[in-house]
């Protein structure tokens, strides 16, 4: 990397950084919700595809003992 | 607005109520299977020498494959051995009560007939039982379903599943599949 590439990276990074606390504040509550999301969505899929199987491939097999 | 802590805290509440709930919904599931559907993993515990069971009682070859005794009951006995089932094919009447007998005399394998809920390991030693009633009928596949060596691949049989009424025990109330 060149001298004049890390420098700019390093201002990119700066003007991260000029995010002050308050808009951070703002920001960070709604971060879970794709947390929360993305989780749910998962566990419910899986679920779902679960109770698919159950119905209408384990129950239509029959009795085992 | 709630702090971050409780924020946390109630995250992790509900998820905890979600999983059980889950968990639950699953169990209740399994519960009602066996219940009402009597689908229970089978749970034979009984023992046997493998080292002669070839040689005396129900394993003996005459004794293997389907049998039907005098009150109706219809059993297969069938021996698991590397790299073969002992007969490679059993007939069995389609809805009709049947139990499947297995028994190992080397190694432990298993066993599932495709598209059905039989599924039993069969460790030696032990007797695997499984009791079934067949509804489709056909050549269902019965491969070895637990790696039992280099030959474990070509370990397979057939359960041909006959309509009662073609299902023909001899006079001793044996079947195979080719007299049926």
């Amino acid at each position: 990397m060149s001298e004049r590439d890390g420098s700019a990276a390093r201002e990119r990074d700066d003007a991260a950084d000029d995010l002050d606390d308050d808009a951070l504040e703002r920001v960070m509550p709604d971060v879970p919700r794709g947390a929360w999301a993305l989780s749910g969505l998962t566990v419910g899929l899986l679920l779902l595809a679960w109770i698919l199987i159950y119905a209408y491939v384990f129950l239509p097999r029959g009795m085992v003992s | 607005m709630p702090s971050n802590e409780e924020a946390v805290l109630r995250s992790e509440l509900t998820w905890t109520a979600l999983v059980t709930g889950v968990v639950t919904i699953i169990m209740l599931a399994i519960i009602y299977a066996g219940l009402v559907h009597h689908i229970n993993p089978p749970s034979n515990i009984e023992t046997i020498d493998p080292k002669t069971l070839h040689l005396t009682g129900e394993f003996t070859e005459g004794n293997l494959g389907t049998s039907v005794a005098p009150e109706g009951q219809v059993t297969s006995r069938i021996v698991a051995t590397q790299f073969a089932f002992q007969p490679q094919c059993l007939v069995v009447p389609a809805n009709r009560p049947v139990t499947l007998r297995f028994a190992s005399p080397d190694v432990i394998h298993g066993i599932l007939v495709t598209g059905t809920n039989v599924n039993t390991m069969v460790v030696p030693g032990y007797v695997s039982q499984v009791h079934t009633v067949f509804t489709k009928t056909g050549d269902l596949l019965m491969p070895c379903h637990e790696y039992c060596g280099l030959g474990h691949s070509q370990m397979w049989a057939n359960v041909r599943v006959v309509p009662e009424g073609e299902f023909k025990p001899d006079a001793e109330g044996r079947a195979t599949c080719d007299a049926r």
